[in-house]
């Protein structure tokens, strides 16, 4: 195990991303996200993006990604960079907060951006990029989501899944009787006088 | 047919609202499944049902 952990890592890249003009904050809890604790999390002109990060060891790419699918399923962001700190810090014999700026300032990350599209997720596959190249994938990412009609699609998928249940609800026998059950329970009968 | 049609409906958007309830507090109540978490139950319906108890 490493002397520095994950979480000063996090808070650090945190503000190495604050400094190049992204808006973030590590290891806070956030609000209006609930009691749910990103390692990272930014916000780009509303849109949400939280970056999820861990040391490189075996198993670490596959956490991160069921990590980062879950963030998007459960609407905490729309945006989800998983980080793979491919360093360690056994050669420090006294490692400080300088020491860990600088080795994120000086060595690249393992880096996947996942985010939500009209087909689902979809991800950039995992790439080893640099601090000024992690900040600049998080701005394009931002820019190919504003740029995606994801309402358009919903509202059509939403429509056709009403549609084909109320007809296969129409072929039931009693469906008569359970419209009847449905409009009392909905008081559809006082509203329609 | 028409008439038993718009109501059935009504009731399944009424359903869709409510679940988009849920998943909106699932982000300031622990306790409260999310709806991924209730699609990997085996009963849908009961998972629902169980949630929606705690409202």
């Amino acid at each position: 195990m490493s002397i520095v952990a994950e979480e000063t890592l996090n808070v650090v890249l945190a503000q190495l991303l604050l400094k190049r003009s992204l808006r973030a904050l590590g290891e806070a809890r956030i609000p209006n996200i609930g009691v749910r604790k990103p390692d990272v999390f930014i916000l780009v002109n509303g849109v949400k993006v939280i970056l999820e990060g861990k040391y490189k060891r075996a198993g670490a790419r596959k956490e991160l990604e069921k990590k980062c699918q879950q963030r998007i399923d459960e609407g905490l962001c729309e945006i989800c960079v998983s980080v793979e700190y491919p360093f360690t810090f056994d050669n420090f014999l006294s490692p400080t907060m300088d020491d860990v700026e600088n080795m994120l300032l000086t060595r690249d990350m393992d880096v996947n951006v996942s985010w939500l599209s009209a087909e689902g997720i979809k991800g950039t596959g995992w790439m080893s990029v640099g601090i000024d190249e992690l900040a600049n994938l998080i701005r394009i990412s931002y820019t190919s989501i504003v740029g995606e009609d994801i309402l358009g699609p919903a509202v059509e998928s939403l429509k056709k899944t009403i549609e084909e249940a109320t007809e296969r609800l129409l072929r039931i026998s009693n469906v008569e009787t359970l419209a009847e059950r449905v409009r009392e329970a909905m008081g559809l009968h006082s509203a329609e006088g | 047919m028409r008439d038993t049609a718009r109501i059935l409906k009504m009731a399944e958007l009424a359903l869709i609202d409510a679940m988009v309830f849920q998943e909106v507090l699932t982000a300031s109540y622990q306790d409260i499944p999310t709806l991924s978490k209730i699609l990997s139950q085996r009963s849908i319906k009961q998972g629902l049902i169980d949630a929606w108890r705690k409202f």
